[in-house]
C-alpha cells in the first residue's frame, strides 16, 4: 500500500441531485460499488457493519484495494474527489416525454380505466427538472492503497460514469490515471495539501479539529455513505473542494 | 470490458435539432434553441475560456432508442393494441421507464431476483413499477461534435483515432469557436409554418364554413371578407371588433362564441367589448392549428462521436440485449428531434473500444432469439409484477408502521404534516 494520486479526466459535466443535499463522491465509496458489481452483489438494504463484506474491519482481505485508518471508528483512507482547476457550474435541464404512439400501437393505452394516463398531469405527465452541474476537465483523488489493482478497478468508471444520471452521459470518464504522489505523504487520503480535512473524519479519531476550526457535521464515514448505519459526527471537507460554492445560476446555452 | 463499451461515430446528413430548456424568465421565442453545453478551450499556456458548444444529450438517445427497442420486443412477445394489448401501465413501464410516484419502498428477494431474471432487458434499461426500482446498467453517452478541441479528448479513450484525425472529404473538424453559441452556423433558425384552415369536416373548417354564412353574401364573397379580416393583423383592440362587427350582425356573433363553450349566448357590457370577447373565442378556435415556428440546429456535415457502456451485470442475455440496443440505434440512424421534417439523419459507424466492427461481432441476434425462445417466460414475468408491486406496498406499509412507533416512542406524534423540502413544483420521480 502507497500514497497515491487518482486523476479522472472528465468527458461530459459532472452532474450533482435534484432537490437534495449534495454530498462528495469519495474514492472508497467509488471503489467499494465497483468492486460490488464486478462480484455480483447489490445492496438494496442497510447492512449490518457485521456482515458487510466490504466494511473497513474486515480488510485487508476483503478484496477492497485500500489501506484502513481509524481506532474506534474504521474507515478507508481514502479522499473525498477535488475539482480541477477552472470548473464552471451550471444548470443542466432534462425532460421526459409521454412514449403515446408507441403506447398506442402496443397497449391498452386508449381504454385505460386505472389512473389518467395523461401526459398533461398526474403521475404520468411530461415533466422536465434542472440539474446542479459543472464542466471540470478532471476530478482528483488522494489515497493509500494499491496501485495496480487501483488502476483495474476504476478502468471500470470508462463504461459506468460518474456522479449522477450517468445513464443519460453526465459525468462521463475518457481517462483515470493512478500513479504514486510526488510527496511521501503518511496522511493521504486523510487531509489536503493544506492540511485541512480531505474526507470526512470521525471527529472523536482526530479532537484536534475544534482548534483548528474544521465543521463538524453528521456525516457517513464509510461506505455504504447512503445507510443511516455508516453515519457518525465527522470533520467535513471544505465545500469549495467538491462543490462550485458560492453557486451562480446559469442555465446551459 | 471491450464487449461492454461501444463507440459510435456518426456524419449529420441533415442538420440536427436538439433542443434546450430556456432559462427561467427568458423572452418567449417561437423557435426551438439548440442544446449547448460549456466546453473549456485553452486560450494560454494554463488559462482557458468556456464556449458553448452544441451536443445531443445521451437522454434523448437514449429515450429515442428505448422507445424503438422496447417496441420491437412488445412485438415479438405478441403485444398488439388490437388483437392483444398490454396493460397500459406496464407499457409505459417498459417504454419510458414508469413513474416513481407512488413507491413506499423497495422490496428484494427471491421474487424480485426471479422477475428480473426473466426479463435481462429490464436489467438493462431500468425503470420502476408501483414502487418496486429496477436499476439500469446502461449508460447512454452524449453526442459531441467533433472538434479540434473535443477530438483531443475523444482520442483518450475511442476506436475511432484514425477517422477523428483523418475525416472523409467534405467532412469538416471546425475549432469548436467556429460552432460554438454566438456563431452564425449555430444561430440561424429554420423557419416553418403550418397552415390555419382544416380539413373538410374537421371542427375548425366547419366553425370557418359558419362564419362564411354569417359574413353573409356568396360563399366566395364571404370567403374573401373573412379572410380580409382575418388577415388585418395590424387591426387590434376596438379597431378589430369595429371591423368585424361591420362585417356580421352581433347577435349571430355570440351565438357561434356560445357554440364553442356552451355558455349563454347573449353577452353583457358594450357591443363592442361583446364582440370582442365572442371574436376572441373564434379566433382562438380557428387559430389553434395556426404557428410559425423554427428551429436551431448543428449543421450537417459535422462529425459526431458518442458511446454506449454497460456496467456488470448479471447474465449473458443483458450484454446480448445491450448489443442489440445498439442495433437498434444504428438502425434507426437519427439524432434529436423533427425527422418528418428533414432534420436529424445521421451515418453511423459503431466499434467496439478494442477497435473491432461492432456489425461483424454484435451478439444482438442472440437476443432476439433467446426473446422468441422465452417469450411466454417473459409474458409471465409481466404478470408478476403485480404480485412484487404488492409486496413492495406491504414492506413500506411495514416501514412506516415501526417509524411511526418510533416516533410514539420519542413522544412525537406520528401523524404531524411532514415538512416539505424544496417546495414548489415537483416531478413525478
Amino acid at each position: 500500500m502507497v500514497p497515491l494520486e487518482v486523476v479522472v479526466r472528465l468527458g461530459s459535466p459532472l452532474a450533482y441531485p435534484c432537490r437534495q443535499r449534495p454530498f462528495p463522491i469519495t474514492l472508497d465509496a467509488l471503489v467499494v460499488a465497483l468492486l460490488a458489481r464486478r462480484e455480483g452483489r447489490r445492496l438494496l438494504e442497510p447492512p449490518d457493519p457485521a456482515e458487510d463484506p466490504y466494511a473497513p474491519e474486515n480488510a485487508p482481505g476483503n478484496g477492497v484495494p485500500l489501506a484502513v485508518a481509524g481506532k474506534k471508528y474504521r474507515f478507508y483512507q481514502a479522499s473525498a474527489m477535488e475539482l480541477g482547476p477552472g470548473a464552471r457550474p451550471f444548470l443542466f435541464g432534462w425532460v421526459r416525454r409521454f412514449p403515446a404512439e408507441d403506447m398506442l400501437l402496443h397497449s391498452d393505452y386508449g381504454k385505460y380505466e386505472g389512473d389518467v394516463l395523461a401526459p398533461g398531469s398526474g403521475k404520468y405527465r411530461c415533466w422536465m427538472e434542472r440539474l446542479p452541474a459543472v464542466a471540470v476537465s478532471e476530478v482528483r483523488f488522494e489515497c493509500v492503497g494499491d496501485e495496480s489493482r487501483l488502476r483495474d478497478l476504476l478502468g471500470d468508471l470508462l463504461r459506468t460514469g460518474l456522479g449522477v444520471r450517468r445513464a443519460a452521459g453526465m459525468g462521463e470518464v475518457a481517462s483515470v490515471e493512478v500513479r504514486p504522489l510526488d510527496r511521501d505523504m503518511r496522511d493521504a487520503g486523510l487531509f489536503d495539501r493544506y492540511g485541512r480535512p480531505a474526507r470526512p473524519l470521525p471527529a472523536e479519531e482526530f479532537p484536534a479539529g475544534e482548534e483548528r476550526g474544521w465543521v463538524c457535521e453528521w456525516w457517513a464515514y464509510r461506505p455504504p455513505y447512503w445507510s443511516p448505519t455508516s453515519r457518525a459526527w465527522c470533520w467535513v471537507p471544505p465545500v469549495e473542494r467538491w462543490y462550485p460554492y458560492p453557486y451562480p445560476v446559469r442555465e446551459v446555452g | 470490458m471491450s464487449d461492454r463499451l461501444v463507440c459510435c461515430r456518426m456524419v449529420a446528413l441533415e442538420p440536427i435539432s436538439h433542443g434546450d430548456i430556456p432559462e427561467q424568465g427568458a423572452e418567449e421565442r417561437n423557435f426551438l434553441q439548440v442544446r449547448t453545453v460549456p466546453w473549456p478551450v485553452p486560450t494560454g499556456e494554463e488559462d482557458v475560456e468556456f464556449v458553448f458548444i452544441p451536443a445531443v444529450s445521451g437522454n434523448s438517445i437514449r429515450g429515442m432508442t428505448r422507445r424503438k427497442f422496447v417496441g420491437r420486443i412488445l412485438r415479438v412477445l405478441g403485444y398488439d393494441s388490437r388483437t392483444n394489448p398490454l396493460d397500459a401501465e406496464k407499457a409505459y413501464f417498459l417504454l419510458a421507464g414508469g413513474t416513481l410516484q407512488g413507491s413506499r419502498g423497495g422490496v428484494s428477494g427471491r421474487e424480485y431476483a426471479e422477475v428480473l431474471q426473466a426479463m435481462p432487458f429490464l436489467e438493462l434499461l431500468g425503470g420502476s413499477y408501483r414502487g418496486v426500482f429496477f436499476p439500469g446498467a446502461l449508460q447512454v453517452g452524449w453526442a459531441w461534435p467533433v472538434t479540434k478541441e473535443t477530438r483531443e479528448f475523444l482520442k483518450a479513450f475511442s476506436p475511432f483515432r484514425h477517422e477523428l484525425d483523418h475525416p472523409e472529404p467534405g467532412v469538416q473538424v471546425p475549432p469548436a469557436r467556429a460552432l460554438a453559441r454566438g456563431n452564425a452556423a449555430l444561430e440561424h433558425v429554420y423557419r416553418f409554418t403550418r397552415a390555419s384552415v382544416a380539413g373538410e369536416g374537421d371542427e375548425q373548417g366547419k366553425l370557418l364554413e359558419d362564419l362564411e354564412r354569417l359574413v353573409g353574401g356568396s360563399r366566395q364573397s364571404g370567403c374573401n371578407r373573412l379572410r380580409e379580416v382575418l388577415g388585418r393583423t395590424d387591426l387590434k383592440g376596438d379597431q378589430l371588433a369595429l371591423a368585424i362587427a361591420s362585417a356580421v350582425k352581433l347577435e349571430e356573433l355570440e351565438g357561434l362564441a356560445a357554440g364553442l363553450d356552451g355558455e349563454n349566448g347573449e353577452g353583457k357590457g358594450k357591443p363592442e367589448d361583446r364582440v370582442r370577447a365572442a371574436w376572441k373565442k373564434i379566433v382562438a378556435a380557428i387559430k389553434g392549428s395556426q404557428a410559425l415556428y423554427g428551429t436551431q440546429a448543428i449543421p450537417a456535415g459535422i462529425m459526431l462521436h458518442s458511446r454506449f457502456g454497460l456496467a456488470d451485470v448479471s447474465s449473458e442475455q443483458v450484454l446480448w440485449a445491450f448489443h442489440a440496443f445498439v442495433e437498434t440505434f444504428q438502425g434507426l440512424g437519427r439524432l434529436g428531434g423533427m425527422a418528418g421534417k428533414g432534420f436529424g439523419r445521421v451515418a453511423v459507424e459503431c466499434r467496439f473500444a478494442d477497435g473491432r466492427p461492432f456489425a461483424d461481432h454484435s451478439l444482438g441476434a442472440k437476443w432476439w432469439e433467446w426473446l422468441e425462445t422465452n417469450a411466454e417466460t417473459v409474458k409471465g414475468a409481466l404478470d408478476k409484477l403485480d404480485a412484487l408491486a404488492r409486496r413492495a406496498q406491504e414492506l413500506g406499509e411495514l416501514r412506516r408502521q415501526v417509524v411511526d412507533a418510533g416516533k410514539l416512542l420519542e413522544g412525537k406524534d406520528p401523524q404531524a404534516p411532514k415538512r416539505k423540502r424544496g417546495g414548489g413544483r415537483r416531478g413525478s420521480s
